[in-house]
């Protein structure tokens, strides 16, 4: 009996004049979508490439320097692009994408793409992602608001019904035959991308399948979902009007509008210190340790005088004593003020990005009443496109910089100069043994881990789907 | 027959328990669209505020240190060295904030009102910039201009899409015919009567801002209204899609999924397609550039200070008469900043023309985004656009380069920086632009044309044919 409504609500469907039309619109659109992301992904890692390539020339060809001005100097990390960003390019828009590295500070990511561009970007632009989560529902909508209305309107449903149809057996094939329907369009629409991508896009082939395919699998579980709702709404309306109007309200206040309120939400909540405030309790806190570029520091006389103690130099005896001491005490002394600021810096920055996680944690639990916050922070995650995956970026940025800094510091202090020298100078070769950055790949487990609460809640809303359709199965009418 | 009309949409609308529960969340959205609004006002004039009074502490407490200073020495105190006297003031330069941000957030959220006035720092590099959540950027904000642009033309929609359509369906329609003078007169009476009531919140809203702003600084009563006509202008503009479509007399099913299908053409579908192309017309910043500026940054100061007298010599040949007497440290200093402000100044405005440039493409395409100007219409008077921006940010530049200028030449040429010397320190001026955004909301005025006469033309045929 199933497989009878199976049938008749998949040929019914596809004899349905919006669908006739709006299909090859959205073919259409997955097409101009995919030509965009390759474009896109092109220009942004050519200049990825450019700028990596160019920040690690620069490096290497500083010629002899002073360790501590090529620590001024520093180093750059641009936001990284991969494979997945071409299906979903999630924040990566608003988050920064050069970050300075150099000694005495822990920059922020500064440059964020959408600092550039006009207020009409914040109407969003088209990425697959965004077909699947926000076009796709519309269409589920256009095709099962009437789904069952319209068989109870036309009296159809009563036929059934007293043909002795089990009314379970109906809805689940009405649910299935509109899902399947949805399914052929998205995976045509994952088809086109992956071979746009696959024809105009060389050495595309390092594509991580295992992620795409469970990338595309929470849509599939996001798609069931909706069209379930959809269905059900249809049973529960007795109008078809009222069910396309009721429903069109849902997709907007679930798309457009709540995630804008759970996101103003969260800054209310837990709103952001401001950068007076934590520059001062910053500097409040470096203060307290020492100031690597002021011998005359306390703290770092102090230091100094423990470096004369340690190598057993008699002050009494020696007349300079660090033209004596074996090692340059302004790379240890700056190196002991960058270990202290590394601990500031820790303290700080970790209550910052506290309150972001927290900011954000209002949509993570608010997926349990949207399904589409679910998938938008389940699709980002897995697309290494989300806040977590920023985060990554800037801890293993920051540990890049400590390496780098103690690596010049250590220079500076056995490499053979002497106390007060600045102008002593490190050979050209030297600067091949600092090993360059190296962008981090975060392990899909880890991805999916970050979003522990919204795969819980696609979860809740399958669990729910079931129960919902039970309970509408006994309580349908078929007047 | 307006006034019999009135009365009846009323009657209907107090026993629609529906509209009224719709009516009441619209207003408490708006009303929240405020708050948020608000909210991120309060934000951002807080670190206006500490800012500024931080400035001006430094800048009396610098000023006080001058009256201390015994000039009639050779020796300069360290005070009067540029870098020092510098980093003692810790300027600051603040954009100008309207109250008017509060409808419309804009960009403003993204951008940084507060930028560092150090001669010696760049605009790439700003301490003063409050962290950002990218994922409630990427989400966007919920302020009253987004209320009015999304979420009032769906409550219009809402109201409206089955006028006619569900008396013909209910069977209503003969029986009208037969009462009516004209059929069409009614029905666009009808659809008039609910666009009114579909103003409700907005009217609420309108009044709660008013209130609101009217306390603030900077409030200009010009403005907010030019705000509200903008407002005002394209809740007409949905007006007249609504009497276009019901002028079709389709069935409510076809009327629901036309004006649907027009509110995500013009809100999601054409902007989204639009912005797509733009991001790839006009793609953002050249990270090789902001790196190639770190190294030219770096090769500025490696120069030898031969090289730098040459350099400033050539600028100021009045210079070379007592070049022996001159600090070699000041003038490789000087030299080296005035060429770094430069090559800053080049990439600022590299970026603003590229920026300027996908501006002026996205005017051209508000023929088919009008929706577009009148957003561009909202931030422009509220100064949260882009441009505003832009000339922010190189009046900055131009700032730090004269105050350098000031500096350097008041140190190199004179025996003493006094404290007159301090006082005639150059003030930040931005430059006053005109408002004007008029030209923004010309395509959507044509719509409106348009789609009336489209309307009469529309009537006046079915007449005809009824005849």
């Amino acid at each position: 009996m199933m497989k009878s409504i199976f049938k008749q609500t998949f040929t019914n469907a596809f004899r349905q004049k919006h669908l006739q039309v709006l299909a090859p619109i959205l073919i259409l659109l997955y097409l101009i979508v995919a030509f965009n992301s390759v474009v896109a992904y092109k220009t942004k890692m050519q200049s990825f490439e450019k700028a990596k390539n160019s920040v690690r020339e620069a490096w290497l060809n500083q010629g002899p320097q002073n360790p501590h001005n090529s620590a001024h100097y520093g180093h750059y990390i641009f936001q990284p692009v991969n494979e997945m960003h071409l299906l979903d390019n999630g924040i990566r828009s608003f988050a920064g994408s050069i970050l300075r590295l150099e000694a005495h500070a822990q920059n922020e990511i500064t440059f964020s793409p959408a600092a550039d561009k006009t207020e009409l970007s914040r109407f969003g632009d088209m990425s697959f992602a965004w077909m699947l989560q926000v076009l796709i529902p519309l269409f589920i909508i256009l095709l099962c608001f009437n789904s069952i209305c319209s068989d109870r309107e036309n009296q159809n449903l009563k036929l059934l019904s007293a043909q002795g149809i089990s009314l379970s057996n109906y809805i689940w094939g009405k649910i299935f035959s509109l899902f399947t329907i949805i399914l052929c369009l998205a995976v045509v629409g994952l088809v086109i991308q992956l071979l746009v991508y696959l024809v105009f896009i060389k050495g595309i082939g390092s594509f991580d399948l295992t992620r795409i395919v469970i990338w595309f699998l929470s849509y599939v579980v996001y798609f069931f979902i909706l069209t379930g709702l959809s269905v059900l709404t249809s049973a529960w309306i007795k109008k078809s009007n009222t069910s396309l109007v009721i429903q069109l309200s849902c997709w907007i206040t679930l798309m457009i509008v709540m995630p804008k309120i759970t996101a103003s939400a969260g800054v209310s909540i837990y709103p952001m210190e401001h950068k007076s405030v934590f520059n001062k309790a910053l500097r409040e806190d470096r203060e307290k340790g020492i100031d690597g570029h002021n011998p005359e520091d306390e703290r770092a006389k102090k230091f100094m005088d423990s470096i004369i103690a340690y190598y057993k130099i008699d002050t009494n005896k020696v007349k300079d004593v660090y033209a004596v001491l074996p090692v340059n005490v302004d790379g240890l002394v700056m190196q002991a003020d960058e270990d202290y600021a590394n601990l500031v810096y820790d303290k700080h920055f970790k209550r910052v990005h506290e309150t972001i996680i927290k900011q954000n944690s209002i949509s993570k639990y608010a997926s349990f009443v949207n399904p589409f916050l679910a998938i938008r922070n389940i699709s980002m995650g897995i697309s290494q496109s989300d806040f977590s995956s920023h985060l990554e970026l800037l801890f293993e940025a920051e540990q890049y910089r400590r390496y780098l800094i103690k690596n010049l510091n250590d220079k500076m202090a056995y490499g053979g100069s002497k106390t007060g020298d600045w102008e002593w100078k490190v050979d050209a070769k030297y600067w091949e043994t600092v090993k360059d950055f190296s962008y981090p790949s975060i392990p899909l487990m880890k991805n999916l881990k970050s979003n522990s609460i919204e795969l819980s809640a696609m979860f809740f809303w399958i669990i729910l789907l079931i129960i919902s359709v039970t309970l509408t199965t006994n309580k349908l009418t078929v007047l | 027959m307006l006034k019999t009309i009135y009365f009846y949409e009323w009657k209907q609308m107090i026993r629609s328990k529906g509209l009224i529960i719709a009516l009441l969340v619209f207003t408490g959205i708006g009303i929240f669209c405020l708050e948020q609004g608000n909210t991120i006002y309060k934000y951002q004039i807080t670190s206006l505020d500490s800012a500024i009074i931080k400035k001006n502490r430094n800048y009396h407490s610098l000023k006080a240190t001058f009256d201390t200073l015994d000039q009639s020495n050779t020796k300069k105190s360290s005070i009067e060295e540029p870098f020092f006297l510098e980093w003692k003031l810790q300027d600051v330069v603040v954009n100008k904030i309207s109250p008017l941000c509060i409808l419309s957030i804009g960009q403003s959220d993204i951008y940084t009102p507060v930028i560092s006035g150090h001669f010696y720092t760049n605009i790439f590099k700003n301490n003063y910039t409050e962290f950002k959540n990218p994922e409630q950027l990427f989400a966007g904000n919920l302020d009253l201009a987004f209320f009015i642009v999304y979420l009032f033309p769906l409550l219009l929609l809402a109201i409206t899409y089955n006028v006619q359509s569900s008396d013909k369906e209910k069977g209503i329609t003969p029986l009208l015919n037969i009462q009516a003078n004209s059929l069409k007169k009614v029905l666009w009476y009808r659809i008039l009567v609910r666009w009114l009531i579909s103003l409700i919140p907005i009217l609420i809203t309108g009044i709660i801002s008013l209130f609101l702003l009217s306390s603030l600084n900077g409030f200009s009563i010009k403005d907010f209204l030019q705000w509200w006509f903008i407002a005002f202008l394209y809740t007409i503009f949905w007006l007249i899609i609504v009497l276009f479509i019901q002028g079709l007399q389709f069935n409510s099913l076809i009327n629901a999924i036309s004006l649907a299908g027009l509110w995500i053409l013009w809100l999601v579908a054409i902007p989204g397609l639009l912005n797509t192309w733009f991001n790839y017309q006009y793609p953002a910043v050249n990270t090789t550039e902001i790196t190639a500026f770190r190294d030219f940054t770096s090769k500025a100061w490696e120069k030898s200070k031969e090289e730098h007298s040459k350099y400033l010599f050539a600028i100021y040949p009045e210079l070379l008469k007592d070049s022996s007497k001159l600090d070699t440290n000041n003038i490789k200093s000087y030299s080296s900043l005035i060429q770094i402000i430069n090559k800053e100044k080049e990439l600022q405005n590299t970026i603003a023309n590229n920026s300027k440039s996908q501006m002026i493409s996205e005017e051209k395409c508000f023929w088919i985004n009008p929706i577009g100007g009148v957003m561009r219409s909202f931030t422009t008077i509220s100064n949260t656009s882009l441009e505003q921006q832009l000339q922010f940010e190189l009046s900055t530049i131009n700032y730090r380069q004269n105050k350098l200028k000031y500096i350097f030449e008041n140190n190199l040429l004179k025996p003493h920086f006094t404290k007159s010397d301090f006082a005639n320190l150059p003030k930040y001026n931005i430059a006053k632009t005109e408002i004007r955004f008029a030209k923004y909301l010309i395509p959507i005025f044509f719509i409106i044309v348009l789609l009336t006469v489209l309307t009469f033309l529309n009537l006046k045929s079915r007449k005809n044919k009824k005849e």
